[in-house]
């Protein structure tokens, strides 16, 4: 930590604020409280590197100067208007929401983001209840998540190694997925020329953000909705029939309805509907032997194929 | 939040917070920004140091120190330029509303237009649109979540129909519910099982009915916190995988990895089973070998089963699938 830099940076910020013309770099110099006392270069990288650091946290730093007629000296000057979260108003049950939802990065990789966006939000008035019955978790710990998401909000290429160190990849990202817990980017592989999806789990070393911002375009959302939908369990398009013992696989029984087709001594035979043949097949392959597949024959052989992979390896009491 | 542009980006929001709230304690305003007391200390230090060019007393802004360190009040005061916060980054507006849709979709449907419209409004409010993000989290049927919302406001006791896990009962267990949490994106209800006498989490896509009983739920305190799924006391199971089946290291709690071999820690040997049958020729647990076991049964079983059931039923059988 610099208390110092902070300090200045916000000395800094509350100089320009109060301006009520630009002011040049002589003037900033003099008056704010850590300029003093250096050199001419060690000044100007000094204050080039501050104004950098404050436009990166969103502050409007203007340039310009006073009078148009002469050839003034360039100022600087941050215009209240453009600087202040406008007024907001949320009703009691938009502040209860908003509460539950401080908590969902809870110690992971946005917190910091959320807590920055509700301290400004507190400070305008927002009160935020403490957690209550419902308290969702996003997760996302990957040091990737944050890096991703502010380069998709400043526009700029990321750059990473996926899957393993070398194994470089440049891309625009367009959003970000999270389903069931996995976070994926979505976004233009500039090196394919296709948009491809990646797991944010699976950026070996890290991720770079690159300059410029403003790099490229975002597309509309309906295209980073449509790559989600993608991820989604395929359509239902066919029927396989099922045998299950007693209460067993719940969930295929809950999707299928009980049918009069011969099923083995002890089993009953349901109509279940599915998206994918991989999907049904791991389900029933998963609950064997209380589940068997009676057809159609695509599904039974892709489960049989799991089964005979398993059954064909030795006991640990075969083993001499 | 350590590094100094966090710290003056967090003071532009704190400086004005404190101005409207004078004489709030340390305590409360500290959880309001999410940090400790001792930054939170070190935040006001640096305010005390700062105001208007001048540096005469009168252009700094002013903390009571002494009610600050005494009594763990603060009183902040003459910073009229930072009376009003930073304007949202679009990165933000985009962490704001992304935690939202993770609050609808496991909210009960009663409070859906509340977050629409809280998300609509966080939309006008920075200067461009922030990142788009989707997010699913496996959370069942909306009515199951408003009837649990509904019996915890009346603090009812709620009897469930429960379609169990991977042993795949059906169960009706009496619970008082306590809350709804997310682990590796699956909803659970963390509840107190009248039955168990003790906590238990039920996920929520396998509650298939909630009924109030004529009971009244009782307090038991916090549910305990599950980091994950699988946090209780675990036993490690080495797999050889094939690249094919290499999501299972981003699903499940891996301990470590090592060329393609995974280890895993498993709390349910029902659950290894069906992972280990539905893997198939993917996946080979190499140690304990007797993990495996339980599948291999199970395996040898459905196929002597599947092949005794081809020679007298498959004929019937087809043709009823047609």
């Amino acid at each position: 930590m610099a208390p110092r830099k902070t300090e200045r940076q916000l000395n800094l910020v509350i100089c320009l604020l109060a301006a009520r013309r630009y002011l040049t770099r002589e003037k900033i110099r003099d008056s704010v409280e850590g300029y003093q006392g250096l050199s001419d270069v060690a000044f100007q990288r000094m204050f080039e590197r501050d104004k950098d650091d404050l436009r990166d946290l969103g502050i409007p730093i203007e340039t310009g100067s006073n009078d148009s007629y002469f050839d003034d000296e360039q100022g600087y000057r941050i215009l209240p208007g453009d600087f202040e979260l406008p007024p907001v108003e949320f009703s009691q049950e938009e502040q209860v929401v908003l509460g539950i939802a401080a908590h969902v990065f809870h110690g992971a990789g946005l917190a910091p983001r959320a807590s920055s966006a509700l301290g400004k939000l507190q400070a305008a008035g927002v009160e935020l209840s403490t957690t209550g019955f419902v308290q969702p978790r996003l997760g996302g710990d990957d040091e990737a998540v944050g890096v991703v998401w502010e380069a998709i909000a400043d526009r700029r290429r990321i750059r990473f190694d996926y899957r393993a160190p070398g194994l470089t990849r440049l891309v625009e990202a367009w959003g970000v997925l999270v389903r069931r817990g996995v976070w994926y980017v979505y976004g233009l592989d500039l090196d394919r020329e296709a948009p491809r999806m990646f797991r944010l789990s699976r950026m070996a070393g890290g991720v770079e953000a690159l300059e410029p911002s403003g790099a490229y375009e975002l597309p509309d959302r309906g295209v980073v909705e449509a790559a989600a939908a993608s991820l989604e369990p395929a359509a239902v398009t066919d029927t396989a029939f099922i045998a299950i013992r007693g209460t067993a696989a719940p969930a295929l029984r809950r999707r299928g309805s009980v049918v009069t087709v011969p099923a083995p001594d002890g089993y009953v035979a349901y109509a279940v509907p599915y998206g994918s043949v991989g999907e049904i097949a791991d389900q029933a392959a998963g609950a064997a032997p209380n589940v068997l597949v009676i057809g159609p024959d695509e599904v039974r052989d892709a489960t049989l194929d799991r089964l005979r992979a398993v059954a064909a390896r030795s006991l640990s009491t075969e083993l001499a | 939040m350590s590094t100094s542009a966090d710290q003056v980006a967090r003071l532009l929001a704190l400086i004005p917070y404190l101005q409207a709230r004078p004489g709030i304690t340390m305590a409360d305003a500290a959880a309001a920004f999410s940090i400790s007391q001792k930054q939170l200390m070190a935040d006001l230090w640096v305010a005390f140091m700062c105001g208007l060019p001048g540096g005469m007393p009168g252009d700094l802004i002013e903390v009571d120190m002494d009610a600050v360190e005494g009594e763990g009040v603060i009183r902040l005061s003459n910073a009229a330029v930072l009376s009003k916060p930073l304007r949202l980054a679009p990165h933000e507006v985009g962490t704001l509303r992304l935690a939202l849709q993770a609050v609808r979709e496991i909210a009960a449907p009663e409070s859906y237009g509340a977050i629409d419209s809280a998300s609509a409004k966080l939309a006008t409010m920075s200067w461009q649109d922030g990142p788009t993000a989707v997010v699913s989290i496996v959370t069942g049927d909306e009515s199951v979540r408003q009837a649990l919302v509904d019996a915890r406001e009346a603090h009812q006791r709620v009897r469930l129909t429960y379609e169990g896990g991977a042993r795949g009962d059906t169960t009706q267990p009496v619970v008082d519910p306590a809350a709804i949490v997310v682990r590796d994106g699956y909803a659970y209800l963390e509840a107190w099982s009248l039955d168990r006498d003790g906590w238990r989490s039920y996920r929520l896509d396998r509650i298939v009915a909630v009924v109030p009983t004529s009971a009244e739920g009782a307090d038991h305190g916090q549910p305990p916190l599950r980091d994950n799924w699988l946090s209780e006391a675990a036993a490690e199971v080495t797999l050889r995988v094939e690249d094919s089946a290499w999501w299972i290291t981003e699903n499940y709690p891996t301990s470590a990895t090592s060329g393609d071999l995974v280890t895993l820690r498993v709390v349910d040997p029902a659950w290894l089973r069906q992972l280990v049958l539905r893997l198939g020729g993917e996946a080979e647990v190499v140690a304990p070998l007797a993990a495996q076991d339980d599948a291999v049964l199970a395996a040898r079983e459905a196929v002597a089963l599947y092949e005794d059931w081809t020679a007298t039923g498959d004929v019937v059988a087809r043709e009823g699938s047609v």
